[in-house]
């Protein structure tokens, strides 16, 4: 239906939107929630919902990857318009990088490194932290 | 884009496709303006204020004057008198304890502000035009992933509605009960004195289900849902079609007042009910940048883009006055002029 073009979805979002986070530190940093955002800043590039083809990686609370991308041309089916791939949570890191970059291939080349790397980060953020014992020094270790 | 009038499906209360399909009507090729919606609804939102202001007598009911100059004291109003503390304290101005306020608030304020009705009306056609732009409705906060089409119109069936059960249940056949979930999670304690004042709690807004038939039971059967909204189709309006000036409700139409869209605003063949009034329309055919400029007409007349550059960075600034090369490079004819 949506006889409305991209850009101007996009320039009447570009200020004010529910995906948009705005900081007042770090020079204003803008950020976006967008679910099909991979990079997280809030351009019209990054968006998901501003563009036709858009791509989203996510954790479930399970921690398993899932995979977002939208359908072409779907903008007035919502509920048809987005493709959900979630990999097992022991499928191999590299089978499920292989698999968002083979998809991101020839569809947003330019979000591709990007999907992968937020992939990459999101394992290792629910990967258990290594603890070592702290070694005694000094008088403590000949005590 | 005249020609172009697709076919929007209906649903029925059990959220299975019928076989009946309805005609986008005109109105939702109405531009969509953003400045304006929000300029009309700061406006119309102005309109149901109460009037309100301090007491006329505030911080005047005392005899007090000047004591005049010479007594070592600014030359403020004192209360007269003596045998209590008051006596002898200033008054009246409104950097005095108990004086009035600066500028007493009157209820005579200018409350009211009027917006031109072509204004309003081009306002809310552009709400109406936003409403069924799901990236806009996305934006705006709503919860409609699992909606099967935007604009979302339901059967006539709804309208007959007594039952809130019942309401509820369309809305999760349909896939709206997400938002109206939104709605009931975000229910958060007033910040501020509004607690105090009736308006304990804020919440987002949900779906607003528009009908066509005049006292429909269905707003009964809709108005305890946290966040569901409902209006008539004939008193559609910028204050539900967007909410806070932003554009995008989640609408759900039944489908009778779809259906009667086009004879309230007008189209190509019908004519408007409001009195000669046509639909605004759009300055630019086309808004698709990239189509435009990939377009032959376009990429026919640019000028082809020129030779790479790649900027050296991180490169020693060298001294043209003290490095010969570098000067040369500048300026060829240093090297006859030092001969």
């Amino acid at each position: 239906m949506s006889s409305i073009s991209n850009d101007l979805i996009w320039e009447l979002t570009r200020n004010n939107s529910s995906y948009l986070l705005k900081r007042k530190t770090g020079g204003g940093v803008q950020f976006s929630r967008d679910p099909l955002n991979v990079s997280g800043d809030y351009s019209y590039s990054a968006s998901g919902y501003a563009n036709e083809k858009s791509v989203g990686v996510s954790l479930t609370s399970e921690g398993a990857v899932v995979l977002k991308s939208k359908k072409v041309g779907s903008f007035a089916t919502p509920a048809k318009s987005v493709i959900s791939t979630e990999f097992k949570p022991y499928t191999s890191q590299r089978k499920v990088y292989a698999a968002i970059a083979g998809v991101t291939k020839n569809y947003r080349d330019d979000m591709r490194l990007t999907a992968v790397k937020r992939a990459s980060q999101l394992l290792y953020s629910k990967k258990a932290k290594k603890t070592f014992a702290k070694k005694p020094r000094g008088k403590k270790a000949s005590e | 884009m005249a020609t172009f009038r697709p076919q929007i499906s209906v649903f029925g209360t059990d959220g299975a496709l019928t076989d009946k399909t309805v005609a986008l009507p005109a109105v939702f090729k109405a531009p969509i303006r953003s400045d304006i919606v929000h300029a009309v609804y700061t406006g119309v939102a102005k309109n149901k204020r109460q009037a309100y202001a301090v007491s006329e007598k505030a911080g005047h009911q005392t005899s007090a004057e000047s004591w005049g100059t010479g007594r070592a004291v600014a030359r403020i109003p004192r209360v007269s008198g003596g045998g209590t503390h008051r006596a002898g304290q200033a008054a009246f101005g409104n950097m005095c304890r108990g004086g009035r306020m600066f500028a007493p608030t009157k209820t005579w304020r200018k409350w009211h502000v009027k917006i031109n009705q072509n204004e309003k009306r081009f306002a809310t056609a552009s709400a109406i035009a936003a409403s069924a732009v799901a990236p806009l409705v996305l934006a705006r906060g709503h919860r409609i992933e699992t909606v099967p089409e935007v604009p979302l119109i339901v059967s006539n069936d709804v309208e007959a509605l007594t039952k809130t059960k019942d309401a509820v249940a369309v809305l999760k056949a349909v896939g709206a009960h997400r938002d109206v979930i939104k709605v009931i999670k975000s229910r958060k304690l007033r910040a501020g004195k509004g607690k105090l004042r009736g308006r304990r709690y804020t919440q987002r807004r949900g779906p607003l289900v528009v009908y066509g038939t005049e006292g429909a039971s269905l707003v009964k059967a809709f108005r305890n849902i946290p966040g569901v909204e409902t209006a008539h189709v004939n008193s559609l309006s910028v204050l539900q079609l967007a909410p806070g000036g932003h554009l995008g409700r989640f609408v759900i139409w039944t489908e009778s007042a779809f259906s009667l869209l086009d004879s309230i605003w007008g189209s190509e063949s019908t004519p408007s009910a409001k009195s000669s009034y046509v639909l605004p329309s759009n300055i630019v055919y086309n808004a698709d940048i990239t189509r435009l400029i990939n377009s032959a007409e376009i990429q026919a007349v640019v000028k082809p883009s020129g030779e790479k550059t790649t900027k050296r960075t991180n490169v020693q600034k060298k001294n043209p006055l003290k490095n010969k090369q570098v000067l040369l490079r500048l300026n060829p004819y240093a090297k006859t002029f030092k001969q």
